[in-house]
């Protein structure tokens, strides 16, 4: 059974410095991005990237071609540091129309300036 | 008129019918150019390079049966009734207007030659039909073309010259004529033409080729860049009904312009938001190729993999660019790609593609050789 484990500060997380926990034999990539904590699966199903120097970024789409694109801050991604390609951070769904690989999310939360995985 | 009461087996998307001589080529065309023409012949605009012995076959020379190139009988005789043709697209001599700097002298040419052959070659024959020349210099032009023409029944699809244009195909300019084409349900047939050094500044991106032979080795370049643009720049997401037939370009770049634009999409799909699917989808829907010029790889095996990888059986479709002398027969294609998809790629994709009355439904038998010396 998962449980929560307490791996950092709040304070400590900054976008910039990526943090890295390894719980059981997992290692975990743990990253804030406008005030919340995001923790994946820190190798990437593609080619084995350490996905905790992946960047986070909103979701971006567009109607059609010229149309305005619109911008999407609730529905966040993290890309890969080596071949950019996106995981949606609520699925773990890869953002192109591919069903693998996909990216293990796990759930965080925030308790007294304490930074909790549930893994 | 074809004599025999059965459909043939063969549908051909290339075939090229000769210019007409300057005095004829003059009655189609207004004032100016009906002088000029009778004057001077039509504007000339070439690679620098020889072509291969004028482009054609050496066996098609002079007279055959006491016919010569310039007549539709020759055509009926030397292609349709020889490789029991169903249907052969007449596509024309592809130099004419491609990258002709002026845009009223393209569309007058353009105009001229269209009806020219709806007078000369398509009542000959009902086996014939036509891909139309449009003025690509001025979009809105072309689209009084498609207008003008675009609804006759022997109109099956409009041209567009892959190698000769500063444009690359995806951009916005083009999409009048692809709203046109796809309101009327036409394909866009987009063959190379011999102009391409002074509508690019280059025959290849890497600059000028020396020969004929490297520009002609280097025609998938142009093919390459030209899909890459109209899928990346969001064409279909636009037009989802757009046909497109890309004519003796290749089919071999194709599995490495897929793989390489699906692997790309992954990490750089914030760069076309509008896209829907992954860029290789667009290819089976959107988009497909012809045989001509056939690969020749040492292992035949080769090119058969290549082809399955291209979803063949459903993405390629028969074209023999008579007469050219690179000219491939349907037993070539045969030969090299196996029976099991003949039925398909020598008939039944383009029966669909270009939109045919098809409603008897011929099975593939086999095909022969059928060179002159058996006539
Ligand atoms: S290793 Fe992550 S996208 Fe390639």
């Amino acid at each position: 059974m998962p449980e929560w484990h307490d791996v950092a500060a709040f304070e400590d997380l900054t976008p910039e410095k990526p943090l890295v926990v390894t719980i059981g034999n997992t290692s975990i990539g743990v990253k804030v991005w406008r005030d919340k904590v995001f923790a994946v699966v820190n190798r990437c199903g593609h080619a084995g990237a350490p996905m905790a120097y992946g960047e986070i970024h909103p979701t971006m789409s567009s109607p059609s071609p010229g149309a305005p694109v619109e911008v999407d801050y609730d529905k966040p991604e993290i890309r890969c540091p080596w071949h950019h390609w996106g995981f949606d951070l609520g699925t773990g769904a890869c953002t192109a129309p591919i069903r693998r690989p996909r990216l293990r999310i796990y759930e965080t939360r925030v308790e007294d300036g304490r930074v909790y995985i549930l893994a | 008129m074809s004599g025999s009461s059965q459909p043939g087996f063969i549908v051909d998307c290339d075939i090229h019918q000769p210019d007409p001589l300057n005095e004829e080529f003059a009655e189609y065309l207004p004032e100016p150019y009906k002088t000029e023409i009778a004057t001077f012949g039509p504007r000339k605009l070439f690679s620098g390079h020889r072509f291969e012995d004028g482009g054609m076959r050496w066996d098609l020379r002079g007279e055959i049966n006491g016919k010569v190139m310039d007549e539709p009988g020759f055509f009926i005789e030397n292609l349709l009734d020889r490789y029991d043709h169903r249907f052969g697209l007449l596509t024309g001599n592809v130099g004419t207007i491609s990258g002709i700097p002026d845009p009223d002298y393209a569309a007058a040419i353009a105009a001229g030659l269209n009806d020219r052959t709806m007078d000369v070659w398509l009542p000959v024959d009902d086996r014939f039909g036509m891909s139309i020349l449009v003025p690509l210099q001025d979009p809105q032009a072309a689209v009084r073309e498609i207008r003008r023409l675009g609804e006759h029944p022997r109109v099956k699809a409009v041209s567009m010259f892959a190698t000769a244009n500063r444009i690359p195909f995806g951009d916005r300019y083009y999409w009048p004529i692809y709203a046109e084409c796809e309101k009327l349900g036409l394909p866009i047939h987009m063959h190379p033409s011999t102009t391409a050094v002074i509508a690019n500044h280059a025959h290849t991106p890497a600059g000028e080729a020396a020969t004929y032979f490297e520009s002609h080795c280097t025609l998938p370049t142009y093919y390459m860049a030209q899909t890459a643009s109209m899928i990346l720049r969001g064409v279909f997401e636009q037009f989802p009904s757009l046909k497109i037939i890309l004519v003796e370009g290749g089919i071999s770049w194709l599995p490495h312009l897929l793989w390489r634009m699906d692997a790309e999409y992954k990490g750089l799909k914030h760069e076309v938001p509008f896209l829907k699917r992954l860029p290789s989808q667009y290819v089976k829907d959107n988009i497909r190729l012809t045989t001509q010029p056939i690969e020749d790889p040492a292992d035949v095996r080769h090119l058969q993999q290549i082809m399955e990888m291209v979803d063949a059986e459903n993405t390629v479709m028969y074209a023999s660019d008579f007469p050219h002398w690179d000219f491939d027969e349907p037993s070539h294609i045969e030969s090299k790609l196996g029976s099991g998809m003949m039925q398909k790629l020598l008939h039944d994709n383009a029966c669909e593609y270009l939109g045919l009355d098809c409603d008897s439904h011929p099975v593939f038998t086999g095909t022969e050789p059928r060179v002159l010396a058996d006539a």
